[in-house]
């Protein structure tokens, strides 16, 4: 099954950025994962080709990690350093609309663990299919679909905190 | 009552799904990311690359098929027409040569004029079998197809060409005749003969199959065909068989122009393919 890259990029790019924070590297990976995708793999179904990118996307953003984990924080850009801040200063439509909802989303947000803010970026932002995450995961899809609706919850809890 | 707390039920559930919805466009702005900076460049990259990843995908199923049975897969899809044609041109040229009364000297002139005009629809076989998928208005749909339309037109036309050189060649034999005295006359001079009707069709239909698309093409072809094996047969009058011998030279050299001329239009044809495919691919 041919597969569209077009329709990918934004996706595994963001999925990347959110992993890395950093605009650069975040792009090179997502250009890696897609050309290490055609010329290793060849999937038959829209799911399959989901589950391999996001898996290689996923390996190489640990690899990144990895080798750029002993470089001092100033030694950072000034875009990763600000990077758990995202749309400061380029996020299209919403760049806009800095509202309060906004912030107490962000803030909701902050307040998960990576990996929940990971499923609820490929469940509600990438809108991966369940059964795709179960299989990026590594689990049952039952056992996605638990957590999704425990962070998910979760996030609800952390808004209504912050009163939204 | 009930009409109260329906409305109520309903206005919750509105008032919730509003709330999803902000919620769930909130997360996409949280979870944003810088515009990327060098998108289109991949993409324009990766569109390119991908074209030849599917150019060595139909090598791999070549490989895999065989590339002697998957031409021979061929010869059932060339029309029956095609092959019923070249039969006729066949028969024709035999019956030309075995007629009674075509020895002599004089006569042989007619044979290898007769044999010449008949070149002009060999030479059609190719031109309607290279011209089908256009005529027929499938040359799209044929290119997503397992085999390329530029395999199979490549194969089809492979097939074909073998074939008309194996008649020529048996034209050419039956042209050179004998001049009625028990010598055998030049099948250079025959093959040339021949072979210069041949080639000016093909290089003139393939020049029109390439200007012109859809059926127009073909009855075009077959109208340019019908002129120059008319024009052919009415030769002998002005320029008998012997003198050919002067200029034999002109003749090879006409042939080579043509022969060059017709490779060229084959190879514009081919690529023209090769440009729709790459349209086709990056629209």
């Amino acid at each position: 099954m041919p597969m569209d890259p077009g329709e990918q990029y934004d996706r595994i790019y963001r999925y990347c950025y959110f992993k890395l924070h950093d605009r650069e590297l975040a792009e090179d990976i997502t250009q890696e994962t897609f050309l290490r995708y055609l010329e290793r793999y060849r999937c038959d179904s829209a799911q399959e080709i989901l589950r391999c990118l996001y898996t290689i996307a996923g390996h190489l953003c640990v690899d990144a990690y990895r080798k750029h984990r002993d470089v001092p924080l100033s030694a950072l850009s000034a875009e990763r350093v600000e990077g758990s801040l995202p749309g400061r200063e380029e996020t299209g439509a919403c760049e806009a609309e800095q509202t309060v909802s906004r912030l107490a989303v962000r803030a909701a947000l902050n307040g998960l663990q990576e990996e929940e803010k990971e499923l609820l970026l490929l469940r509600y932002v990438n809108e991966v299919p369940l059964q795709t995450i179960a299989k990026i995961l590594g689990i049952s899809r039952f056992a996605a679909y638990r957590r999704i609706v425990n962070a998910s919850g979760k996030l609800k809890e952390n808004l209504r905190r912050e009163g939204f | 009552m009930e009409g109260k707390s329906w409305k109520k039920k309903w206005q919750r559930n509105r008032i919730r799904n509003r709330k999803k919805k902000v919620l769930k466009e909130e997360l996409q702005c949280a979870f944003a990311a810088p515009k990327p900076q060098r998108r289109e460049a991949f993409l324009q990259l990766l569109s390119e690359r991908s074209l030849g990843t599917e150019q060595s995908l139909e090598t791999d199923r070549l490989l895999k098929t065989g590339l002697p049975s998957f031409v021979l897969s061929q010869v059932m899809y060339i029309s029956k027409g095609i092959w019923w044609l070249s039969a006729a041109v066949f028969a024709a040229a035999c019956l030309l040569a075995a007629s009674p009364g075509m020895a002599g000297d004089r006569n042989q002139n007619q044979v290898i004029w007769g044999i010449s005009a008949l070149a002009p629809l060999l030479a059609m076989t190719v031109i309607a079998e290279s011209g089908r998928s256009q005529s027929f208005r499938m040359a799209e749909l044929e290119m997503a197809t397992r085999f390329s339309l530029r395999s199979v037109a490549l194969a089809r036309l492979g097939i074909l060409g073998l074939e008309n050189l194996g008649m020529l060649i048996l034209l050419a034999f039956m042209g050179r005749g004998g001049d009625g005295a028990g010598q055998d006359g030049s099948i250079v001079q025959a093959g040339l003969g021949i072979l210069l009707p041949y080639l000016l069709t093909s290089f003139l239909g393939l020049w029109i199959v390439r200007r012109f698309r859809g059926r127009e093409a073909v009855y075009y072809c077959f109208g340019m065909a019908a002129c120059i094996s008319i024009l052919v047969f009415m030769t002998p009058g002005h320029m008998r068989y012997p003198e050919q011998e002067r200029n034999l030279l002109w003749w090879a050299a006409a042939a080579f122009a043509l022969g060059v001329g017709t490779v060229k239009q084959y190879v514009r044809l081919v690529g023209e393919t090769a440009e729709l495919v790459c349209g086709s691919y990056n629209s």
